[in-house]
């Protein structure tokens, strides 16, 4: 038996020593080791889909003095994220630096990044989770900080600080788990079982610390103000990876808590008021921008705010459409990005006021970005579709017709963006195809998530597969 | 004839033997004309020292030697690892000190010190060992040149005032505990006057340990002195005040606790270091020097360690106190990430480069400083897969599970603060500008490099330290004649 999950942990590390040795070939590592993880997680989920067994688990020694393994394990829930961040960062090393500025250092930055998304998909116990949280923090921090825009000081600043915030109470909670689980264990699985012998109070203090670190990380209203700035100002490489795959560390940890914490059911209600609000408030936020990039940031906050809701119907079909949906909004966000950068290298102007028509002389842009836009407001055909469906099912059967209300901030959401698009896209048309610079690469990448999202969309059944059971 | 001595106590010599030796050739080499002669004969001497040390700690056995000393997997883990920071230092003072002999005989004196104070089995060799290493670290610093006279007139008298209250502190102790041996006092009749010798004690160690109220000095003191003698104070100075720390407040006021149920050590410690967190991470926020922001910093990680202490008194017993096993973790790991990166400041600052402002655009410069100096301050901010991470994770668990729980939140919200100036600083270093490059001394690149093996190793895998760190302070709870509660 090969020991495939750490293997797929471990590997960017070999790739990282690699970009050390040659300062060159950035670019051609980085693929190389996007590729690899792709194939590698392609294997991972046909052995899964084949044995019929999503509980994969591999226990390694470490800190034995502490009873900490280095325990990975796979669930359904890891499985569908790192499905999505390998095709994510396939897409990124491909085309998302299309300017070939720093090369170097943007591809050592996304190979850490994918080394932090591996292992926080896989890990099995609360430390390496940390661990890999914190990695892959500190990697968008100097995509922000040292390959951004022009405001990428401030933002940067911003990001640090509201993510180390919530990586300090993400520790604080899992020093109570550590020390008040029986065994003094940090494996999930075990930590599971021991939850509902605490102390009511320790129970609710774990509950509500992880859950402020994840909501910081998702975000949700009132903690989501790190996002615009950070995703607008990121590089694209950057944008991709922090909207498409950084707040799905927040999901992911959600789906987990509410999973697997008896307690999670006291707040269920209270939890998914504050994020149909979220969810409005960041639609209405998005009519007063006009900095294509933050628009699409805001979006994520939105379609994370929807997620939200549905993980805390705390059913079936509600956390399956949640995993669904940040499926689909990873991929379809990243291509926008892409879209977004694309267009900001192309025309040096990111404001949509100024575009004044693009879609003749950016065609593939133009046109990708209109299919970002499909996916995320649900589109049949688009994985957000599905998404969509089984996220308010979910609603519908928890909150009865109370549940289909959050639907209404997609509508609205989806209403502004068609207006943006036609109007700085597809209307005036001032812009000629000479202006258009963006290669072959760029292009791949575009399809590459294309070709996922609608893969996703017609064939749903290669994931829903695995849902009998969540986590 | 017969064996007079047995393998163990021969290795004890191995570590005492070249002491004595550093401490001839150091009195020699000051009549000698030779730098390369004499830091090539202290750094061996050190490193022989060190690995002798290391020897020792892994052998698990314990026996005391000369009455007053004691050798077993504590001292010789400490030992080994404060004689490799030395060795650090010496490689960074090399070429770039005007009196190197004379420094090199201060710097065998400061070993003597800290073999006195790890290897110490009673109180006494602990004040003769925090003496002299204060001492000869004032008179370090004129020996780097003489403007920098008045930080060493001010470590002086600071040592000075802690030798006298230390020495009022053990007078008042001594009717509990007349042997004055590293053992648990045993606690009759008034409580008063040995808890008034606690204070007494905690007071002149916070002054060598940067302990709040008693910390004033250390951003003076570290910001005038050259920067390896501050890579000497934050790595070592200041480690082996908390190492005394350890000694005397958990070793021999633990039944203080345990008997009286009186809780006044865990309070105790609970103040300093609460305080003494807040004071150098606030503190650090508004500094525009970088060596001072590096001393306020360093201020705040000795709160960390206190956050150990505290809950190693709040345990109370001595047996598999993780309180203790996480302190010496984390001492160990902080003289690294401190020499490594006082190392490159000490680099800088010879080229001028002191403020923040002059350290805008230095990735452009040299790329392997910035990065360098980037891994330490990630490392002490706690952030993992690096050593301060897995240390600040073993203090703050410890400090849970002993029941101080407010005191680890505290702690945490205090990394949380350190990772903003931190980050202010590598904003700076990792702005887009041109300027001149510059070509890395080979020595200071060979400390810088030894410092982040360590913090990445160590890090990714702190088994490495975490398993002799946890023989270590079974090792100390050893010392203990009788088992308390």
């Amino acid at each position: 038996m090969i020991p495939i999950l750490l293997i797929i942990v471990l590997f960017p590390a070999i790739f990282l020593g690699a970009m050390l040795l040659s300062r060159k070939h950035g670019r051609a590592i980085a693929l190389a080791s996007a590729v690899v993880g792709l194939a590698l997680v392609l294997f991972l989920f046909f052995t899964v889909v084949t044995t019929g067994n999503t509980a994969i688990t591999e226990t390694y020694g470490y800190i034995s003095s502490l009873g900490i393994n280095f325990d990975l394990r796979t669930t359904t829930a890891s499985l569908v994220l790192l499905l999505m961040s390998s095709v994510i960062i396939l897409a990124a090393a491909l085309g998302g630096n299309v300017s070939r500025e720093r090369e170097w250092v943007a591809s050592m930055l996304l190979i850490l990044f994918q080394l932090g998304a591996n292992g926080l998909f896989l890990s099995g116990n609360f430390f390496l989770f940390f661990i890999f949280w914190d990695i892959g923090v500190i990697a968008p921090f100097f995509m922000i900080n040292v390959l951004g825009s022009a405001n990428r000081k401030t933002a940067s600043y911003k990001f640090i600080v509201y993510e180390i915030f919530a990586s300090a109470l993400l520790l604080f909670g899992i020093l109570l788990i550590y020390s008040y689980t029986p065994t003094h264990t940090l494996n999930m699985a075990q930590a599971a079982m021991a939850y509902s012998s605490m102390p009511a109070g320790i129970q609710q203090s774990i509950f509500l610390l992880l859950f402020v670190a994840f909501m910081i990380n998702m975000p949700i209203f009132p903690l989501h103000s790190w996002l615009p700035d950070a995703h607008s100002e990121a590089s694209t490489q950057g944008s991709m990876v922090l909207s498409g795959i950084l707040t799905k560390f927040g999901g992911f940890g959600m789906l987990l808590i509410f999973t697997t914490m008896p307690i999670a059911h006291s707040y269920s209600t209270y939890i998914a008021a504050l994020s149909a609000v979220s969810a409005f408030y960041a639609a209405f936020l998005i009519m007063r921008q006009s900095d294509i990039k933050r628009i699409v940031a805001h979006t994520t906050i939105v379609e994370m705010s929807v997620i939200m809701f549905a993980i805390s119907t705390m059913t079936a079909l509600g956390s399956a459409g949640a995993l669904y949906g940040m499926l689909a909004h990873g991929i379809s966000v990243a291509m926008m990005f892409l879209a977004a950068g694309a267009i900001e290298h192309t025309f040096r102007e990111r404001n949509i006021g100024n575009l004044r028509g693009i879609s003749d002389a950016a065609k593939a842009t133009s046109y990708i970005f209109l299919l970002g836009i499909f996916a995320i407001t649900g589109l049949p055909l688009t994985a957000g579709f599905i998404a969509d469906i089984l996220m308010f099912l979910g609603a519908l059967s928890a909150f009865g017709l109370y549940g289909i209300v959050p639907l209404f901030s997609l509508v609205l959401m989806g209403a502004f963006m068609y207006f943006v698009i036609n109007k700085s896209f597809f209307a005036n048309k001032e812009r000629t195809a000479a202006e258009d610079h963006i290669d072959i690469t760029q292009k791949a990448g575009y399809s590459i998530l294309a070709l996922a999202l609608f893969i996703f969309g017609i064939l749903p059944f290669i994931l829903l597969g695995l849902f009998n059971v969540i986590i | 004839m017969l064996p007079y001595m047995s393998g163990n106590e021969f290795l004890v010599y191995l570590i005492a033997g070249p002491l004595f030796l550093l401490i001839v050739s150091g009195i020699i080499s000051m009549f000698h004309k030779s730098e390369r002669l004499s830091f090539v004969f202290t750094s061996a001497l050190l490193a022989v020292m060190s690995v002798a040390a290391f020897y020792l700690a892994t052998l698990g056995t314990s026996f005391s030697f000369l009455g007053i000393l004691q050798a077993n997997s504590f001292s010789g883990l400490l030992f080994g690892a404060l004689a490799f920071g030395l060795l650090l230092v010496e490689i960074l003072s090399y070429g770039r000190t005007v009196y190197l002999q004379e420094f090199n005989m201060l710097l065998s004196f400061v070993a003597f010190g800290v073999f006195m104070v790890t290897f110490a089995y009673s109180l006494i060799a602990i004040l003769v060992g925090l003496e002299s290493v204060i001492l000869s670290t004032a008179f370090m610093i004129l020996a780097s040149g003489k403007k920098y006279l008045e930080p060493a007139v001010k470590l002086f008298l600071l040592g000075a005032i802690a030798t006298a209250i230390f020495t009022f502190a053990l007078a008042l102790l001594l009717p509990w505990d007349p042997s004055a041996a590293l053992t648990p006092a045993v606690i009759t009749g008034s409580r008063f006057v040995l808890g008034l010798s606690l204070v007494l004690f905690a007071g002149a160690l916070s002054i060598e340990a940067a302990g709040f109220p008693f910390n004033f000095w250390v951003p003076d003191v570290y910001e005038g002195s050259p920067g390896n003698v501050t890579a000497l104070l934050a790595g070592i100075n200041k480690k082996v005040g908390l190492i005394a720390m350890m000694q005397i407040l958990a070793v021999v006021f633990i039944g203080y606790t345990a008997t009286l149920g009186a809780s006044l050590p865990a309070d105790l410690l609970f103040i300093i270091a609460t305080f003494t967190m807040f004071f150098g991470n606030l503190a650090a926020l508004v500094q525009s020097n970088v060596k001072r922001l590096f001393a306020y910093s360093s201020i705040s990680q000795a709160g960390y360690i206190l956050v150990g202490l505290a809950a190693a008194e709040h345990i109370a017993t001595l047996q598999g106190n993780t309180g203790i096993q996480a302190a010496i973790f984390y001492i160990i790991a902080h003289m690294f990430m401190i020499i490594g990166a006082f190392a490159i400041i000490f680099w800088l600052e010879s080229k001028n480069i002191n403020t923040l402002n002059d350290y805008s655009g230095l990735s452009g410069r040299n790329m392997f400083v910035a990065v360098s100096l980037s891994i330490l301050m990630l490392s002490m901010a706690g952030v993992p897969p690096l050593v301060g991470f897995a240390g600040k994770f073993l203090l703050f668990s410890s400090a849970v599970s002993g029941g101080e729980a407010l005191l680890a939140f505290i702690g945490i919200i205090n990394s949380f603060i350190s990772i903003y100036y931190y980050a202010r600083v590598m904003n700076q270093m990792f702005l887009r500008k041109e300027g001149k490059a510059m070509q890395i001394d080979k020595n200071i690149a060979i400390v810088v490099c030894i410092c982040l093996a360590f913090v990445i190793i160590v890090g990714i895998y702190p088994q490495i330290l975490l398993g002799p760190a946890t023989s270590a302070a079974s090792a100390l709870a050893s010392y203990n004649p009788f088992t308390l509660g």
